[in-house]
């Protein structure tokens, strides 16, 4: 029954096909590989200390880092749709999981500016969070 | 970043998706990674840091995308009601969309499957339930993602440097330029100079 629901609920965000899917115990993930791929990166980038995710302070280098990622997903799961691109599931997990870190590094500094209600804020190497400046 | 600035963009977009996503066909694109939400938080950040004469943050990426998120959930599911009153017209109601999305569920165990259907398809007073069920759990998925979706439109199309404001400075009094000095003050007759 849990597992049921499980895959209920993922079913609107995922295709779940099972031959793109990781399996356990012979049963397939209620994610795809890519998908696992995005939430294993979310949880990782979210367990990394806010000290160690350090934010471009520049613009257009935080535009170039988010469009490398977004880009080589985009463009794996692209190619293997619309050209049949041999893509291996380790690449769309790979791929996958750079997306999710992104990600996390999105959130977690998003939120940090939301919640604090203030302007861009940079890291600092003592961990602590200064406002405005650049580095 | 005022809350006109946010609201609008969020609107837009979240008008846009939640139309698209209620269409039977388009609105199968979700299924890759809830690709027409992404989209629509991208769309309201890309409103904003357009609308809005001061750099973005990320900080108001997430929240525009979140409420653009809110707003298509609720749009979804609005539209779904017409949606699936024409379709019913059409003798593919919501039992029988149920029905099928339950078959389409690759991964999910026969017998949950069997449940489910005796639930909601052969129940069929409880389709609407099903309906509003499905548009709670919307409210929670499209504002969670597109919330993802705005911090990667800001990131993606905030040009300006952080803590930039485009806005003219405030007007500040400037005296007329050729203005007549002022008469010297009277003198006191009783005073000798």
């Amino acid at each position: 029954m849990p597992a049921g629901l499980i895959y209920l609920f993922f079913s609107p965000v995922c295709h779940q096909l099972p031959d793109r899917s990781f399996l356990l115990h012979g049963q397939p993930w209620a994610v795809c590989q890519r998908c696992s791929g995005i939430y294993g990166g979310l949880l990782i980038g979210s367990l990394v200390p806010g000290r160690r995710m350090r934010m471009p302070a520049s613009p257009s280098r935080r535009r170039a880092w988010v469009l490398l990622f977004c880009g080589a997903l985009a463009t794996d799961a692209a190619l293997s749709w619309l050209t049949g691109w041999p893509d291996s599931p380790l690449l769309r997990f790979v791929t996958g999981l750079l997306f999710g870190i992104m990600l996390a590094w999105l959130l977690v500094w998003g939120l940090a500016e939301w919640v604090a209600g203030r302007r861009p804020s940079v890291c600092a190497p003592d961990g602590s969070i200064s406002s405005g400046g650049s580095r | 970043m005022n809350r006109q600035t946010l609201l609008k963009p969020a609107l837009i977009a979240g008008i846009a998706v939640g139309v698209l996503s209620a269409l039977p066909v388009l609105g199968a694109l979700n299924c890759f990674c809830c690709a027409w939400v992404i989209a629509g938080g991208i769309l309201a950040a890309f409103l904003s840091v357009r609308a809005c004469p001061a750099a973005v943050t990320l900080g108001q990426g997430l929240g525009v995308g979140l409420l653009a998120g809110a707003v298509a959930a609720v749009v979804d599911t609005a539209f779904s009601i017409p949606v699936q009153i024409a379709l019913t017209g059409m003798g593919m109601g919501v039992a029988e969309q149920i029905g099928e999305a339950l078959e389409q569920v690759p991964n999910l165990p026969p017998e949950i499957r069997d449940m489910m259907r005796s639930i909601f398809v052969d129940g069929r007073g409880l389709g609407v339930i099903f309906l509003l069920l499905t548009g709670a759990l919307k409210l929670v998925v499209y504002g969670l993602i597109s919330m993802l979706g705005g911090a990667i439109g800001v990131a993606l199309f905030e040009k300006r440097p952080p803590g930039a404001d485009s806005r003219p400075p405030p007007a500040t009094y400037q005296p007329p330029l050729n203005f007549p000095p002022p008469p010297p003050p009277p003198q006191d007759p009783g005073q000798v100079p």
